[in-house]
């Protein structure tokens, strides 16, 4: 049966058995490495989540005393909530002024606690308060665009790296710092992806932040800034793209993408 | 004839490595993977990336000057209460 499996139908020699034991062995480490090393259950998945979500912990009497006004629950709320949403301020409206966007949003919260319902989570319903006051302060200044329309126009990275049936024309590149703990330890590097992510459009900026470095769900992401959730994941694969192209051009010329 | 092309595997390979595809999906993409070098490569380096894009120190949300909001906020709903009582 083994024989047959590798393309042997005759009895085989001793060398023969031997270079087919040994292709198997080649097979079975193949396989182990796609079961084992590209498979990430989601729930291994490590993300920076936005909140170890406060009604997770059983903690609806907090939000009680955030509804009835009590002020040691609004101080816990800002200082939970302060750093995820300033940072969506600033992808959307820029870092200039993120601060003033946030301040804004969080007088927005404030009015609105005593009539939230609890519809969605309250990480949803400070996201949406303070993506829709970023947008507010950008018609304000006429900085204005919808949204969805910003973030296709660029041509995918890896595209021209594919021939026209689809299969690579020209293949990855080698990496020769090969783990996270290698890219992070590279000073340039950090500087040049951050760089980089400042330089994305706001949509795609905001839906990677909020999908990759906030844990949000695809459908809470399409609901706080009205994007179609196919728009969501074309919007993350670009900037994720983006991203790696950086990386792999700095580890092929040691510097920062032109 | 393999059911999905590189550039098929391209386009899902975040989503595989986050754990994000249907089984069908990841199914396609294992038996893909199995037979070609140049994907097994590119969803390592995509696995990779993403893993040292949250940990970069830089995307942490700050925490540091939280407190300080927090005061300057109640503060500033402090007045604005007591303007809507007057």
């Amino acid at each position: 049966m083994l024989f047959f499996l590798l393309g042997q139908t005759s009895k085989p020699s001793i060398d023969a058995f031997r270079q087919n034991l040994l292709q198997l062995v080649t097979l079975s480490r193949v396989v182990r490495q796609v079961w084992h090393c590209y498979h990430v259950p989601r729930a291994h998945v490590r993300r920076v989540v936005l909140d170890k979500s406060i009604e997770d912990r059983g903690e609806q009497a907090w939000i009680d005393a955030l509804i009835a006004g009590d002020a040691e629950a609004y101080r816990r709320l800002i200082r939970e909530y302060h750093g995820p949403m300033r940072q969506i301020a600033s992808a959307i409206a820029g870092g200039a002024i993120a601060d003033e966007v946030v301040q804004e949003a969080w007088m927005s919260v404030m009015r609105a606690l005593p009539k939230f319902e609890g519809r969605s989570s309250v990480k949803t319903w400070l996201t949406r308060i303070v993506v829709n006051e970023a947008k507010t302060r950008l018609r304000k200044e006429k900085r204005y665009a919808s949204l969805e329309a910003m973030g296709f126009d660029e041509p995918d990275p890896f595209f021209d790296q594919f021939d026209q049936r689809g299969h690579w024309s020209q293949g990855p590149v080698g990496w020769h710092l090969d783990s996270p703990e290698r890219l992070l330890s590279e000073q340039q590097l950090n500087e040049c992806v951050e760089r980089v992510l400042e330089l994305l459009p706001p949509v795609q900026k905001t839906t990677f932040i909020l999908r990759e470095l906030q844990g949000m769900d695809y459908d809470e992401i399409c609901n706080v800034l009205d994007v179609t959730a196919s728009n969501v994941r074309v919007l993350l694969h670009r900037a994720k793209a983006k991203l790696l192209k950086v990386i792999e051009h700095y580890q092929e010329t040691g510097e920062c993408c032109p | 004839m393999l059911p999905l092309s590189c550039r098929d595997v391209y386009l899902k390979a975040f989503d595989f490595v986050d754990g994000d595809l249907s089984l069908r999906d990841r199914a396609f993409i294992r038996f893909h993977l199995l037979l070609c070098g140049h994907c097994r490569r590119f969803v390592r380096q995509a696995r990779c990336a993403s893993d040292y894009v949250r940990r970069h120190p830089a995307f942490a949300p700050r925490t540091d000057e939280a407190d300080a909001v927090a005061d300057a906020i109640l503060a500033k709903w402090g007045e604005e209460q007591g303007r809507s009582e007057t």
